[in-house]
C-alpha cells in the first residue's frame, strides 16, 4: 500500500504539465482555512503556472489528536471547458510529518503522506463534486475517506455579484463506526472571497474561508 | 518656390492620411468568447491577469454570454496570441476573438 502511495505522490508531482492545470491562475496565490467537526486546516498554495500548484498544508485532527504538516502538490489532470459548464479532474498529494498527541503515540513524529483524486462538474445552477483521499501517517493514522457534494444556486448572479449556493456534503469514512456524515451548507462568494457555513448531522459546525490573490 | 509648395502640400496630406489610417486600424475593444466561464470566483483570475497588461484600460466579464470585453488604452493594442495566452493561463478556452473599433 505504501508503495502505491509513494507512486501516486510521485505521479502527482511529476505529471506532465500538459495534462495538468492548477486550481489558481498562473502567478496566483490562494489561502484556504477549513474548519469542521473533524479537523482544522490551513492550506496556502502558489501556482507557478496555470497547470500546477505547490503549497503548505497544516491540519489538526480532533479525535485522532495529531497534526499533519505537509508540502502539497495539486495537479489539474484534465479540464473540460464547455460553453455553459466546466469539469475538472485533479490529483492532490502531500508529503510531510505527522505529530501525535494521542495516548500511546504521544510525542511521536512520523513520516506521512496523502493522495487522492477529485472530480467536479458545474454550470451556473448545479454543482457536483466527488473526492477521496488516502492518508498514511505510519502508526499514528492510516485511513481512506471519500465525499460527494451537491450544490444548487438559487439565482444566477453576474460577475462581481454576491453568489450563493445551497450545498449538501456526504462524507464516508469506512474505518469509522459511524461512517457517514451529512453536512448541509451555504457557500457565498464575492470577488476573491469565498465563505462556507454549515452544520453536520452530529451538530458540529463547518466554517471555511478561501481568499485568492 | 510655388512648385515646391504644390509638391509639399500633397505629400503632407498623404502622410497625414497614412497616420490617421494607422490609428483607425487600432481597435478600442476586444470581445472574447470563452468556454467554461461559469464561476465568478474562478473568473477573477481573468481580471487579475488582464489588469497587469499595460495596454488594457478595463475588463468586463459577462457570465450570461460567456464573453470578456477588453477595453484598450488609446493607441494601444494587444495581439490575439497574447489574449489567448492570458485566457488560457486563467484556465479557460478561447472560442472566438472579435476586434471592435
Amino acid at each position: 500500500m505504501r508503495f502505491i502511495l509513494i507512486f501516486i505522490i510521485f505521479f502527482g508531482i511529476v505529471t506532465d504539465s500538459s495534462f495538468a492545470r492548477p486550481i489558481s491562475y498562473a502567478g496566483g496565490w490562494t489561502i484556504m482555512f477549513k474548519n469542521d467537526g473533524n479537523l482544522n486546516r490551513v492550506h496556502a498554495h502558489f501556482s507557478p503556472t496555470h497547470k500546477l500548484s505547490i503549497g503548505h498544508n497544516l491540519e489538526y485532527w480532533h479525535d485522532e489528536e495529531f497534526i499533519l504538516n505537509s508540502l502539497q502538490i495539486n495537479n489539474l489532470v484534465k479540464r473540460w471547458n464547455k460553453k455553459n459548464s466546466q469539469a475538472n479532474f485533479y490529483i492532490k498529494s502531500g508529503i510531510g510529518l505527522a505529530y501525535s498527541d494521542k495516548s500511546n503515540f504521544d510525542g511521536e513524529i512520523k513520516l506521512s503522506g496523502f493522495t487522492g483524486i477529485s472530480y467536479d462538474w458545474e454550470n451556473r445552477s448545479y454543482f457536483i463534486k466527488y473526492q477521496n483521499r488516502y492518508t498514511d501517517a505510519d502508526k499514528i493514522y492510516d485511513a481512506f475517506m471519500q465525499s460527494i457534494t451537491f450544490g444548487l444556486a438559487p439565482y444566477q448572479g453576474d460577475f462581481g455579484d454576491l453568489h450563493t449556493w445551497l450545498m449538501l456534503k456526504i462524507e464516508h469514512k469506512p474505518e469509522n463506526k459511524e461512517n457517514f456524515e451529512v453536512t448541509p451548507l451555504f457557500r457565498f462568494f464575492k470577488s476573491v472571497h469565498l465563505v462556507e457555513l454549515g452544520l453536520n448531522d452530529r451538530g458540529k459546525f463547518l466554517f471555511n474561508y478561501f481568499v485568492r490573490f | 518656390m510655388n512648385n515646391f509648395r504644390y509638391l509639399l502640400v500633397p505629400l503632407l496630406l498623404c502622410f497625414s492620411l497614412t497616420v490617421n489610417a494607422g490609428e483607425k486600424d487600432l481597435p478600442s475593444e476586444i470581445h472574447v468568447s470563452v468556454n467554461g466561464l461559469v464561476c465568478d470566483f474562478c473568473a477573477q483570475s481573468i481580471q487579475k491577469l488582464f489588469s497587469k497588461e499595460e495596454s488594457v484600460q478595463a475588463v468586463d466579464i459577462n457570465m450570461d454570454k460567456g464573453m470578456i470585453k477588453i477595453e484598450l488604452k488609446d493607441g494601444q493594442n494587444i495581439d490575439d496570441m497574447r489574449v489567448t495566452k492570458l485566457i488560457t493561463d486563467s484556465g479557460y478556452n478561447v472560442e472566438r476573438i472579435n476586434r471592435v473599433e
